[in-house]
């Protein structure tokens, strides 16, 4: 009985997000918990070098962010079987400690080129700035683009079932190059 | 099919063909059928796996699809089932999604090719599609799944292919297995079929001297060898049973030869006998009457012969007739007919005569012969003759008017003064005619004594070899009332003519009945007891009714009774006898031919009517041991009734040397004098009582 109590209401919950992209337009909200769940999402498909071995899977993310706020409620406890840890970005310094960097606003630091930390962020041309991930709307739709270099250069690699879904960018100074 | 095998009129080669084909081709149907059908699960088999790895792979890589909600990428990963043919379409469904998440709908499909309409209306029918599923798990969490339906048409379109093939081989199988074992067959059951062949050709021409070849060392062969000597054996013994056939055949022949001269001659002189002379005489009067010619009949009588027989024996009476017939036969012309119709009577026919005066001219040179003593037995015997001629057509047209007159004729020769040739004159018919008068005189003494019990039953025993008494004849005698016996010979024509045979004869039988019912009474030993029953009799239609009442009446079985039948009253109406005569002997009543040998019996009606036992006339027994010995007369009988399975009782016999050889001829019983005279009946039961009676008196 609890098995099939525990599957309605796991069919309910996809029943409620599911229903939400439908009302895209009705939910001023969606896009941001559709982000939300992306985030939580993207590390399965996201290679991390062997070496950096964390207890803790951390998302720094501005805690005023709406991005944030949905993250909170989404209540995850694990992602790639680590205890998950919400936190306001750190200084420069300790940013190097983030598994995933959502930036709000600004670019990319350049301090963070080379290392480990995957960078995401909702603004416009973010990885053609040197970002990583950027989420864009397109027909009602939450949809990335990805700047390969970027993540290349981190020694970080997304998986191929991933990259199929990525529009795929270049850095503006790569570009320019 | 099974019906056609085992009972049809096919023959045994085309049976074993259609068989053999029919097994060949039923075998390997069934050996390919198998094929098929695991050659069928196999494939279904493998489709299963390849259609399972490529949903298991599109669940792979879709699932980042299904996560990024992304169907337009999932859908892209479901076009790489383009080149899978089997694949009708498929689909990755999201839990909780009433709609598909990504739908493929494969063009290169056989279903979307509408290659076989009717296939494919099958295969819709038959429901003939395979669906894979595979779950898309997240996290340990079932969020989607992949559906591929593949069509089975390829797979069905193949084992039907296969069928085809399969029908196809088999159908071709049995033609060549029917070649073959044609072939085979033939050199198999070439054997049997020459067997059968030379069976039908032996039955159809009856020709037992044909055989198999014998083709095979096999069973047919050891067949063919017993089937050839079953063929030896049949044509032994068909080769005995043709020669025993043609030598009885023969001796029938021949026995039939002298039965019918014997029955047309006299024994004694050679001579035309009564029947022969009036064959001849309707012959010759046809002739005549044809021709407009002129016939002559001489009837003569020895004078005075009765007292050469009574003086000097019957031997020396015989030996005269012989020397009598000798003399007339060298006088006469071949083309006319001497007969000897009685003791020492002989009748002439003379043909195409001119004038009467030739008639007295041969009348004269009969006369002739007498006019030299004959020498006889060393006795001078001088004798004389009278003869009676009447003439055709001046005295009468009529055949037994001509007789008649010539006898009448006769009469007047003898009386004129013997030695004399005397023809007819109307005249003495009259006085015949009066002489006739003296009989109906008679006829009324005999119904006077049927009326005032003159008539008495005689018996006289009928004994075996052994002398033993088997039968009794009942013989019926007349003593007047001047106390003067007559002799049956002349009342019982007399009771026929006026009609008081039925009446004699009904006493006779009730007669002997009641003594026989006495003699059973009395213990006396049971004895077959026989009766004379004549022809006019038997043909009456209360006759049967009679006789049943009559036995009934004195409570006696038929089975004892022998009705004797002379040979002549059974010929004169066979139809209707042969059906008494069987009514009779289905009764149990035993019928004896009486005076056999006397007149011409077709031994074709012998072996029709059933006859019990043959009665040889006592003139052919007077002559066994004389020296004009019947032996072969009477040897012939007796061989003809032991061939027949019939008795024969020798009537007559007078004699040891009689009674002698007719032992040496293995006759079944006789009666005469010999062994005892007819007597009363009080004499019988006497000699019924001694068993040894005759035995002892002989």
């Amino acid at each position: 009985m609890r098995k099939y109590v525990k599957k309605i209401c796991f069919l309910l919950l996809l029943l409620v997000f599911f229903s939400n992209s439908v009302s895209f337009a009705a939910d001023a909200d969606f896009e941001y918990k559709l982000k939300a769940l992306y985030i939580t999402r993207l590390a399965d498909f996201i290679n991390w070098p062997k070496n950096v071995q964390k207890s803790t899977f951390k998302i720094c993310i501005d805690s005023t962010d709406k991005v944030s706020i949905q993250l909170k409620k989404i209540q995850l406890d694990e992602i790639l079987r680590r205890p998950v840890e919400i936190i306001e970005p750190p200084t420069d310094l300790s940013l190097l400690q983030c598994d995933f960097l959502y930036i709000s606003q600004g670019k990319v630091d350049s301090s963070l080129v080379n290392i480990p930390v995957f960078t995401l962020s909702s603004q416009t041309d973010f990885v053609v700035q040197g970002g990583m991930i950027e989420f864009y709307v397109d027909h009602s739709k939450v949809k990335m683009r990805a700047n390969l270099q970027a993540i290349d250069k981190s020694g970080l690699s997304v998986s191929s079932k991933l990259l199929r879904l990525l529009k795929i960018v270049e850095s503006l100074e790569t570009s320019n190059d | 099919m099974i019906k056609l095998l085992c009972r049809g009129s096919l023959s045994i080669k085309n049976k074993i063909m259609l068989a053999t084909s029919f097994a060949v081709g039923f075998s390997l149907f069934l050996v390919l059928s198998l094929f098929i059908y695991l050659n069928s699960e196999n494939e279904w088999s493998k489709l299963n796996t390849r259609l399972a790895i490529q949903a298991k792979i599109i669940a792979n890589n879709s699932m980042s699809s299904v996560i990024f909600d992304d169907p337009s990428s999932a859908e892209e990963i479901l076009r790489a089932l383009k080149a899978d043919s089997s694949i009708l379409d498929a689909t990755i469904v999201v839990s909780g999604r009433s709609n598909n998440f990504a739908h493929y709908n494969n063009p290169n499909s056989d279903s979307d090719k509408l290659l076989n309409k009717e296939l494919f209306a099958l295969e819709k029918w038959l429901q003939m599609r395979l669906l894979v599923k595979h779950e898309i798990v997240y996290r340990d969490k079932n969020i989607a799944a992949v559906l591929i339906t593949a069509s089975l048409s390829d797979l069905y379109h193949n084992n039907l292919q296969y069928i085809y093939v399969a029908l196809l081989i088999s159908f071709i199988s049995m033609f060549l297995t029917m070649l073959l074992s044609n072939v085979l067959l033939k050199r198999i059951i070439e054997p049997i079929l020459t067997l059968t062949k030379t069976a039908k050709r032996i039955t159809t021409i009856n020709n037992y001297s044909l055989r198999v070849e014998k083709l095979s060392e096999d069973e047919v062969g050891d067949l063919t060898r017993s089937f050839n000597e079953m063929l030896d054996e049949i044509q032994r013994k068909d080769h005995v049973l043709e020669k025993t056939v043609a030598e009885r055949t023969s001796e029938l022949i021949q026995l039939n030869k002298k039965f019918q001269h014997q029955a047309t001659h006299d024994p004694l002189t050679g001579l035309a006998n009564r029947l022969l002379f009036d064959d001849r005489l309707q012959l010759e009067l046809s002739h005549a009457h044809r021709l407009g010619k002129k016939v002559a009949v001489m009837y003569f009588d020895l004078d005075h012969f009765k007292a050469v027989n009574d003086t000097l024996g019957h031997d020396t009476g015989d030996e005269l007739l012989i020397a009598v017939t000798q003399r007339m036969k060298d006088l006469v012309r071949e083309d006319d007919t001497l007969c000897r119709i009685g003791g020492d009577e002989f009748t002439l026919i003379l043909n195409a005569i001119e004038s009467s005066s030739d008639i007295e001219l041969v009348a004269q040179k009969m006369l002739s012969v007498f006019s030299d003593p004959f020498f006889c037995n060393n006795h001078e015997l001088s004798i004389s003759s009278s003869i009676g001629i009447s003439l055709y057509p001046e005295h009468t047209q009529s055949k037994e008017q001509l007789k008649q007159f010539a006898d009448i004729a006769m009469y007047y020769s003898k009386q004129s003064g013997r030695n004399n040739y005397c023809f007819f004159m109307p005249e003495m018919q009259k006085e015949n005619e009066k002489k006739l008068g003296n009989r109906d005189l008679l006829k009324r003494r005999l119904k006077f004594a049927v009326d005032n019990a003159e008539l008495q039953i005689y018996y006289q025993p009928q004994v075996d070899m052994h002398r033993r008494i088997i039968a009794v004849e009942a013989l019926l005698r007349w003593r007047d009332a001047e106390n003067k016996m007559i002799s049956p010979e002349i009342f019982i024509p007399l009771a026929e003519e006026s009609g008081l045979i039925q009446e004699l004869e009904e006493w006779a039988f009730i007669e002997v009945c009641e003594h026989y019912a006495k003699w059973i009474n009395a213990g006396l030993p049971k004895v077959n007891i026989s009766l004379n029953i004549s022809g006019y009799r038997l043909r009456q239609k209360t006759f049967i009714h009679f006789v049943d009442q009559t036995l009934e009446k004195f409570s006696l079985s038929a089975d004892y009774f022998v009705f004797e039948i002379s040979e002549s009253e059974i010929m004169q109406n066979l139809k209707e006898t042969a059906k008494v005569l069987n009514q009779l002997h289905s009764k149990g009543i035993k019928i004896a031919v009486d005076h056999f040998g006397t007149s011409y019996t077709s031994l074709n009606y012998l072996q029709q009517l059933p006859i019990d036992i043959f009665k040889i006339d006592a003139q052919f027994i007077r002559q066994l041991g004389s020296r004009y010995d019947e032996t072969s007369v009477v040897q012939a009988i007796i061989g003809l009734a032991n061939s027949l399975n019939k008795s024969v009782i020798a009537m007559g016999v007078e004699q040891e040397i009689q009674e002698k050889r007719l032992l040496e001829f293995h006759c079944d019983a006789i009666q005469g004098y010999l062994i005892a005279k007819p007597m009363t009946e009080e004499n019988i039961r006497l000699v019924l009582t001694d068993t040894h009676y005759l035995t002892e008196k002989s």
